[in-house]
């Protein structure tokens, strides 16, 4: 297992942002979703030894992530993050905020570390826009320039934080490309609110709301889950979920009762995402094909 | 492409036998056609591809790589280390916005000390030690550093960070208020007077830093030796506090500092946060 996490709680203030969270993660894209609020990034930032847990433990690629200084750097030269929110510094150019994080990163020696910030930003397309400042560039472009400093040094383990906020459907086409190359050889774990990014991308997908995971298991799965839940009908009938007009003029209909003049519909991620939040009933995270109880 | 250079027009370029217009034409051929760029560099012998690759990445080294802040090229110029040049060059104290600020602040302060009043002292007083105590909080910490959430998933080690940019806040600012002070009349001596109390105010923060947010650990050092300066130009004079006297505990205060802050970066405890 590339990451371990045990029994993990994390509070602020007394208040439970994580309660007695555990998962395991290997090689391969994993998506993790969840509401606003859920706990998404404070996990994600546990993982990336930037906080530590109030109980439990976390263990990445045999490290522990919060032991001892030298247990917590050697988690630290495998890892790649892509925080949620980054506030640049004033002046700085693309080149130099990832020849920073190089720096940070122990890459000394000043050729092989400006190679390999050229690298990491034609990775992301990013090599026209070297020389300039990061406050002319647009918001799909900074964040790009967060995710080159995470692919610095080919981490092991990735972790990203809605990675693909702000980019266009090119850029997050692109942005799929690089990362299912990369999870060939890799750990990652994609945060985001995009249900279609993980449908595209991961093998399995982690959702947790309120603090604690709700599902744990491959992304087919949760999809079937949502099976014989979704209608397509020509009236908006009271009861379901969640509906909503499309494009066509017909309703879609997530949850609730089959309603009279209601065509099955095959679910999506996002449907099946939508039913899960919205259910009482607790999923099953321990089977190998997680299903709704 | 629908037509490509031949070989004897490639070779007759490569040889630099072909007039302007031609070479010209061919140039803008290259810069279309991969296939052709391709057959030049077969043709073109490796010590000249070496060296054009050299200029072409030299080149690139100037294009990428940004100016170093004045303070960061001075510090580079007596030895600093290129990496540790980019680990200040991204500390918002260490611009040369906060410079110039520094110089304004410093210089009013001075010309409030030439007026010869104790209160034109006092101010100069007051301002100076701090000047290189806001410059390292400014430096480091989640409140002033945007970066910190990054710099914590990295390997570099937090304390090593901290002390490199503390080291290099006050390494600029503290000799350019000693100048500043020295260069206008009626300082004195005190333009040297307050280095002992600046030094242990930027150690004291530094291990505070190690428990609580270093802006508040500045914050509390500002308001404290403004006050002490003010009650004491109140009472006898502004001069007591700096008084030869009260030097050495200043720097007891410095030396007890940094042991404990030894202690807690040993222990693991970084100023700003985890380590």
């Amino acid at each position: 297992m590339s990451v371990v996490v045990d029994s993990v709680t994390k509070t602020y203030r007394g208040v439970p942002a994580l309660a007695d969270v555990s998962m395991t993660l290997t090689q391969g894209v994993t998506g993790l979703l969840g509401p606003n609020g859920a706990g998404k990034t404070t996990l994600l930032k546990l993982l990336s030894t930037a906080l530590t847990p109030t109980s439990g433990a976390v263990h990445v690629l045999g490290h522990d992530a919060h032991g001892s200084l030298e247990e917590r750097t050697a988690v630290r030269r495998r890892l790649g993050y892509l925080p949620q929110e980054v506030s640049f510094p004033r002046g700085m150019t693309t080149f130099s905020f990832v020849d920073y994080i190089a720096v940070l990163k122990e890459c000394n020696d000043t050729t092989t570390r400006h190679d390999e910030v050229r690298r990491v930003l034609e990775l992301v397309g990013l090599s026209d826009s070297a020389t300039k400042k990061l406050r002319a560039l647009s918001g799909g472009q900074r964040r790009r320039v967060v995710l080159a400093q995470a692919l610095l040094g080919s981490p092991q383990l990735l972790i990203l934080d809605e990675p693909t906020t702000g980019l266009d459907p090119e850029q997050r086409a692109s942005l799929r490309s690089v990362l299912s190359g990369i999870g060939h050889r890799a750990t990652i774990l994609l945060a985001t609110h995009q249900t279609e990014d993980v449908a595209a991308l991961c093998d399995r997908v982690i959702v947790i709301a309120a603090g604690a995971v709700r599902f744990d298991g491959p992304v087919q799965a949760l999809v079937s889950s949502a099976r014989g839940k979704v209608w397509l009908c020509d009236t908006d009938h009271d009861g379901a979920q969640v509906s909503w007009r499309t494009g066509t003029g017909r309703y879609r209909r997530v949850g609730g009762s089959a309603p009279p003049d209601g065509e099955p519909a095959e679910p999506t991620l996002e449907d099946a995402y939508l039913l899960m939040l919205g259910s009482s009933a607790p999923f099953d995270t321990t089977n190998e094909n997680a299903v709704l109880r | 492409m629908k037509w490509h250079a031949g070989e004897e027009l490639i070779g007759r370029y490569v040889q630099g036998r072909l007039d302007l217009g031609r070479c010209a034409s061919v140039e803008a051929h290259l810069l279309a056609c991969a296939e052709c760029r391709a057959r030049l560099t077969a043709q073109v012998p490796p010590q000249v591809t070496d060296r054009v690759a050299g200029a072409w990445s030299g080149l690139r080294e100037v294009l990428d790589v940004p100016r170093l802040p004045a303070t960061v090229r001075a510090l580079r110029r007596v030895g600093l280390s290129p990496d540790a040049a980019v680990l200040l060059a991204a500390a918002r104290s260490m611009s040369t916005a906060w410079t110039l600020a520094t110089v304004l602040v410093l210089t009013f302060a001075a010309m409030a000390a030439f007026t010869g009043t104790d209160a034109g002292r006092a101010a100069y007083l007051i301002v100076a030690p701090l000047i290189p105590v806001a410059g390292v909080v400014a430096a480091f910490g989640p409140a002033t550093d945007p970066l910190t959430d990054l710099t914590r998933a990295t390997p570099f080690s937090a304390a090593r960070l901290v002390l490199i940019r503390a080291a290099g806040v006050a390494s600029t600012s503290i000799p350019l208020a000693v100048f500043i002070g020295i260069a206008l009349p009626g300082t004195q001596w005190l333009a040297f007077a307050w280095l002992a109390p600046a030094l242990a105010f930027v150690l004291i923060i530094l291990t505070a830093s190690t428990w609580i947010d270093p802006l508040v650990a500045g914050g509390v050092v500002g308001v404290g030796w403004s006050a002490v300066v003010a009650t004491a130009t109140r009472l006898e004079g502004p001069l007591v506090p700096v008084a030869g006297a009260v030097q050495p505990l200043y720097l007891g205060l410095a030396v007890a500092a940094g042991l404990v802050l030894a202690l807690r970066v040993r222990g693991s405890n970084s100023p700003g946060g985890i380590a």
